[in-house]
């Protein structure tokens, strides 16, 4: 049942039917590798703990990975 | 060796820490996901000081990207799901994997149940030969709750006070479906968050809607935060009818929609205020750590005066 909601959702997307929140989530993870980003205030609550400031490391070849893939194209992030 | 830029410091109680101590051969590759270092980075903190009061080696997979989740890319391309899976598989070069977050939990290791086709990961092969890596298919990958309950009895040795609380454990969708896959625990009727709950002092109380999802899965905070906020709120009453001081989950993501639900809820006028701890936090609470629960949107001091009560 999972499997082929899975695939009709897949269809979907080839056909450009998407939500625009999940083609902006989309976006972010081509964009950092991720789809929940780092940012300042992140920064702010893991120095707060004594944790490194950032660790994202994996930006670039996530973005060679979705080209691809196809996905930026599907997407709309290219 | 971990990231060198980690500090090491360690005290009690007034401010939580970062790992101690660091394994020259570690036998886990630590995957962290987005939300917990990115929005509850004390889930983080908490997981390495837990692990190594355990004397569980591991090693932060510090060049991990989103896993990618089921509901927001898995939906939307197979293909892509599977590959960036198998580059994060690929990055813990033949060691198992402990994920924090049960959607990181459920991609993985499904993903990694799928590559071990040797024609399939072949195709996905093809497109990790282009930035230098290849899996192998030959990591497993766990969650910490399956960590924390095969170390049940190490974790009353080194648990420094008991934790007289009555607590709702909230299992999630992705820590045990599918079943037939991840092969941790019943999916109708899990024990293994209550059983962890327990070990430490506290009392898992039952309640309506206990298996409910918090909402969040599936792309539907994203897409529908009001529908997402009806299962919340569902299940935050029930917590709040059977008593609970707390609620102690699995996965960031239902983490950050029952903490930050109530938020909103606040501003509706429903004052729910249960304080929502990540299994990781609960047992830095019963090691004597603060748990960094003071980032959390809903209080928890409630909790922690009863515990001082207590003492």
């Amino acid at each position: 049942m999972v499997e082929r909601i899975i695939e009709i959702r897949n269809e979907l997307v080839r056909e450009g039917k998407i939500f625009e929140s999940h083609r902006e989530a989309a976006l972010k993870l081509i964009e950092s590798g991720r789809i929940v980003p780092w940012n300042e205030k992140s920064g702010e609550l893991r120095e707060e703990l004594g944790l490194p400031r950032k660790r994202e490391k994996c930006a670039e070849e996530v973005k060679t990975l979705l080209k691809l893939t196809g996905f930026e194209s599907l997407i709309g992030g290219g | 060796m971990k990231s060198s830029d980690s500090k090491s410091h360690k005290s009690k109680s007034s401010d939580l820490t970062s790992p101690t101590s660091q394994s020259s051969d570690p036998e886990f590759s630590l995957f962290l996901g987005c939300i917990a270092p990115n929005r509850y980075p004390a889930i983080e903190s908490c997981t390495e000081l837990v692990l190594d009061k355990l004397g569980i080696g591991y090693e932060v997979m510090e060049e991990a990207s989103c896993c990618p989740p089921p509901g927001i890319v898995r939906s939307f391309d197979e293909l892509t799901w599977l590959t960036l899976s198998a580059r994060n598989l690929s990055l813990a070069e033949g060691r198992e994997i402990i994920t924090i977050c049960n959607g990181c939990f459920s991609t993985l290791k499904e993903a990694s149940v799928i590559l071990k086709n040797h024609e399939v990961r072949d195709n996905i092969n093809q497109h990790l030969k282009a930035i230098g890596r290849e899996y192998r298919g030959d990591v497993e990958v766990k969650h910490l709750v399956e960590i924390l309950y095969s170390s049940l009895d190490r974790i009353k040795e080194v648990m420094e006070r008991r934790l007289r609380l009555r607590v709702g454990v909230h299992y999630g969708c992705h820590l045990t479906r599918p079943s037939s896959i991840l092969r941790v625990d019943s999916p109708e009727n899990p024990r293994m968050l209550d059983e962890i709950v327990e070990v430490v002092g506290a009392e898992s109380v039952e309640y309506d809607d206990k298996m409910l999802c918090c909402g969040a899965g599936g792309g539907v905070r994203s897409s529908s935060k009001e529908l997402a906020l009806t299962f919340t709120r569902r299940k935050l009453e029930s917590l709040k009818d059977a008593d609970v001081d707390c609620v102690v989950n699995s996965c960031p993501f239902c983490h950050l929609q029952l903490d930050q639900g109530q938020a909103i809820l606040r501003k509706e006028g429903m004052n729910i205020e249960i304080p929502v701890l990540h299994i990781s936090q609960f047992i830095a609470l019963s090691l004597n750590y603060d748990a960094g629960l003071h980032q959390n949107a809903v209080p928890s001091e409630r909790i922690v005066e009863k515990l001082e009560e207590k003492l």
